[in-house]
């Protein structure tokens, strides 16, 4: 038998046999594999048999009177509408019309109604405010036209937040301050009343289930209610919309900084954001163009217009001078901001700790947990990293823990279900109790170190907490216990040649205990499986890309990314989108992962440069054999809200993106998924 | 599904009879056809309470409708594509309830000699279980027989999702039924 014949055919293959699909060269491959495998004939025949035990299950007839209400219903004059197809696509067209013309919602349901399946999961809910254009202090009646996903609940919640001028911006996740009861109708919507605050300006909301265990976030976007005035947006009203949700989506900051320059031409803010969101989207020799040009118009702003935002003019006062120097004028605006500024204490904090001036350091953090005190727990983090500042930092971390153990609904996100919140704090606690414990062993307190190591290792896997346990273990005389951490930092580490030097280390270190190298190396799978368990109930909820992006081929032959990740553990590489990356830079990341492609995992690596000889030939360079897709008008990147480079993405079996924070991470991830996969075969 | 096959003359008076709104017409059609838009309905929506109203609704719609079916092609594939379409509708405007009607099946498991016959009491839990996307490409290739061009067409989607859907649903449906 050939090697090729050895090798088992993709489970894509064995289905396309299965349903007499496969072409004629792969299909005699593919049979002479089949005659001798027993597993591959056993999976054929069970995809098989699935097919024709279904098509044998009986199903109930229709009931005795359905024929009798029909006729009665034509006699009554009852007519329908069906979805044949002609009308389905009319149907699509009124949509857009529909939505375009903000006509009443009626039409918008119908036309809704009729949209085809793919569509109506990724997009059909509707949420609508009457009236459309309120002012502070109006009653407002919502209606939600429900997603798929939410339509079965009994009562479903508005959630968000109104805003007024000047409000910090939220940093990470957008908090949610309220929740509004939403009753359905027969008419399949849900409505509910709020009212708009007299000194608000601006709201953001989502709609979720009532334990919040679903929540439609509108593909990320949310729903914005403006206040109005003169029978437009508040200039208020659409600065705020663009400092609090532009962050999510390039498109959508682009929209808003538009609607601001629209109504409000002489809008430095709006004008500074949408030259830089227009150069942000454009696409080669319009990003030329748009780069002079944007240019040029920046300093034409700052010349002419004394209203300039501060922060340009910060940024002119700083350049060219030393860290203490920044700081120096740094403490000028935080004097003059009358102690409020939360921007200049951010700068200011991140200045004192690149300049590694404890003390500046300290007198910031201080100012910081002020004005953000809901950040006191990173800066703690940051403060435990200068060995003058433990104690304050300890203190820090403390009263974050401390913080962090009261279940508060005001901390979860908008876009987060009750159990990622839960799942966010167990990853936050686990990382306090890290650092706490990492610095109690740093100051020798072995016992107390130990203690909180062992709280931190409880709440998931962390190699460094894990790393720093075992270290406690073997410093406090405990070597059995230390060595058994230390099997979970080996296996964790998903690099062969640290892993090597790690275990190395460890065998000259521990020489006397390390002598069986079987029970080693079983220790080792042991607590692979269980770092890999631990690695999957963290992972979370999956990304599902927003319609149905397409991206091209070598080729230039369009396919469609669910098909393109297919159903195997794949892992997508995805760099499109400003700024941009070429290929090269990431080269190293990619050669990284022919480990992975050899163990059967796919990887796809997904790019907005064009298809060149010299791009396939840096691959060939490069050792890389797996397919590059094209996504230069970035649909696939925008479809994952992933502009930007470079995203990492591990796909599971059911197409579901999972987002890995580097290239690490996801071999790790995958690595995971993989061996549960086959624990579970 | 072939769509080719061109109509009797005897179904295409019949057709014609119900387009002019003829109720004899209309309840010979129920009789021959009200089963398959029944059993799509159903096996698409797990509800029985859906299924009726996705039949009521299709039929009672039906002699209007037929003016745009135009006796082109196979009748029955037309009205299969409808009910699947309607059945589409009420599962997005709907609160689905799902019911899974295990009655006459208990008795006919296991009763093959295939060499791996499948559970059809866990096989039937599967099938409503499984994510409504998949479910829709499911019922529609191996229990309805609709290609994947033309599952493609009903629900909007490339053949190639069609085809990775399918592979998905196995996928899904053989982890349930505890197979590898």
């Amino acid at each position: 038998m050939s090697v090729r014949m050895r090798i088992h055919p993709s489970y894509r293959e064995l289905n396309r046999l299965a349903d007499r699909a496969l072409d004629e060269e792969r299909l005699r491959e593919v049979r002479q594999h089949l005659g001798a495998c027993q597993s591959c004939r056993n999976e054929v025949a069970l995809m098989r048999n699935l097919g024709r035990a279904a098509r044998e299950i009986s199903h109930p007839s229709p009931p005795d009177d359905a024929l009798s209400q029909i006729m009665g219903r034509r006699a009554a004059g009852d007519r329908v509408i069906l979805p044949v197809a002609s009308a389905l696509r009319a149907s699509s067209r009124r949509r857009a019309i529909g939505i375009a013309a903000g006509i009443g919602g009626a039409l918008l349901a119908a036309a809704l109604l009729l949209l085809p399946a793919s569509e109506a999961s990724a997009g059909a809910s509707d949420l609508r405010f009457d009236p459309a254009q309120p002012e502070p202090g109006d009653h407002i009646e919502v209606t939600y036209l429900p997603s798929s996903a939410l339509a079965a609940e009994d009562v479903l919640y508005l959630r968000g937040a109104f805003r007024r001028a000047g409000d910090p911006v939220p940093r990470g996740g957008l908090p949610g301050a309220f929740r509004v009861e939403l009753h359905p109708n027969p008419n399949g919507t849900f409505t509910g009343t709020l009212q708009m605050p007299d000194d608000v300006v601006f709201g953001y909301f989502a709609v979720e289930n009532k334990p919040a265990s679903k929540i439609d976030v509108k593909n990320g976007r949310f729903w914005p209610l403006l206040a109005h005035g003169d029978g437009k947006p508040t200039r208020d009203a659409l600065r705020e919309q663009l400092q609090v949700l532009d962050k999510n989506d390039v498109d959508f900051g682009l929209t808003a900084a538009r609607m601001l320059v629209k109504h409000y031409p002489d809008d430095v803010m709006g004008r500074h954001r949408k030259l830089s969101y227009e150069a942000m989207t454009a696409i080669g020799k319009e990003l030329e163009r748009l780069n002079a040009l944007r240019e040029g118009r920046l300093l034409a702003l700052h010349q002419t217009d004394h209203a300039a935002p501060a922060v340009v003019r910060l940024d002119a006062e700083l350049e060219d001078k030393t860290v203490p120097e920044q700081l120096e004028v740094l403490e000028g605006e935080w004097m003059r901001a009358r102690f409020s500024d939360d921007y200049i204490v951010a700068r200011a904090f991140r200045l004192a700790r690149e300049g590694q001036d404890p003390e500046a350091v300290l007198r910031w953090a201080r100012r910081h947990n002020r004005v953000r005190p809901h950040e006191a727990g990173d800066i703690a983090e940051t403060l435990a990293r200068f060995p003058t500042l433990r104690e304050p930092a300890k203190d820090g971390l403390r009263a974050e823990l401390r913080r962090v153990e009261v279940a508060a609904a005001e901390r979860r996100y908008l876009t987060e279900t009750t159990e990622e919140l839960m799942l966010r704090d167990r990853l936050r606690v686990r990382s306090l109790f890290g650092r706490l414990g990492r610095l109690l062993f740093e100051e020798g307190r072995y016992d107390a170190a130990i203690d909180t190591l062992e709280l931190a290792i409880r709440e998931g896997w962390d190699p460094d907490a894990f790393r720093s346990l075992a270290e406690s273990y073997a410093a406090a005389g405990d070597t059995s216990e230390a060595l058994t951490l230390f099997a979970y930092v080996v296996a964790g580490e998903s690099d062969r040649v640290a892993r090597r030097e790690l275990e190395s280390a460890l065998q000259h270190r521990f020489a006397a205990l390390l002598t069986d190298e079987l029970e080693w190396s079983s220790r080792v799978a042991e607590s692979s499986k269980q770092i890999d368990r631990r690695r999957i109930e963290e992972i979370g909820r999956p990304i599902r890309p927003s319609g149905n992006p397409t991206v091209h081929t070598r080729k230039g032959e369009r396919r469609a990314l669910e098909e393109v990740v297919g159903d195997e553990i794949s892992v997508v590489v995805l760099w499109a989108g400003p700024p941009s990356l070429l290929l090269e830079a990431i080269k190293g990341d990619l050669s990284r992962t022919t480990s992975l492609h050899a163990l059967g995992t796919n990887i796809i690596t997904i790019t907005e440069n064009q298809a060149s000889p010299e791009l396939d030939q840096l691959m060939a360079d490069a050792g890389l054999t797996f397919p590059v897709f094209y996504d230069q008008r970035w649909e696939a990147a925008r479809s994952l809200n992933s502009l930007g480079v470079p995203y990492y993405y591990v796909v599971d079996r059911h197409g579901g993106f999972y987002f890995a924070e580097d290239m690490n991470r996801a071999i790790r991830l995958a690595q995971s998924l993989l061996r549960a996969a086959d624990a579970a075969a | 599904m072939s769509d080719k096959q061109a109509q009797s003359p005897e179904q295409e008076a019949l057709l014609r009879a119900v387009a002019r709104g003829e109720s004899p017409a209309l309840e010979r059609l129920y009789t021959e056809h009200g089963d398959t838009v029944y059993r799509i309905a159903f096996r698409l929506t797990e509800s029985a309470a859906d299924a009726k109203d996705v039949l009521q609704d299709v039929f009672v719609a039906l002699p209007e409708a037929l003016q745009s079916f135009g006796a082109r092609g196979s009748f029955e594939g037309w009205l299969k594509r409808v009910a699947v379409r309607t059945s589409l509708m009420k599962m997005r405007t709907r609160r689905r309830r799902r019911e899974i009607s295990f009655g006459g099946l208990v008795g006919s498991i296991r009763q093959t000699e295939r060499p791996d016959p499948v559970d059809r009491l866990e096989l039937e839990r599967a099938i409503a279980e499984l994510p409504e996307q998949l479910r829709a490409v499911f019922v529609l290739k191996e229990i309805e027989g609709f290609t994947h061009d033309e599952i493609a067409e009903l629900l909007q989607i490339k053949r190639g999702t069609s085809e990775v859907r399918l592979y998905r649903a196995r996928r899904v449906l053989r982890t349930r039924l505890g197979r590898r």
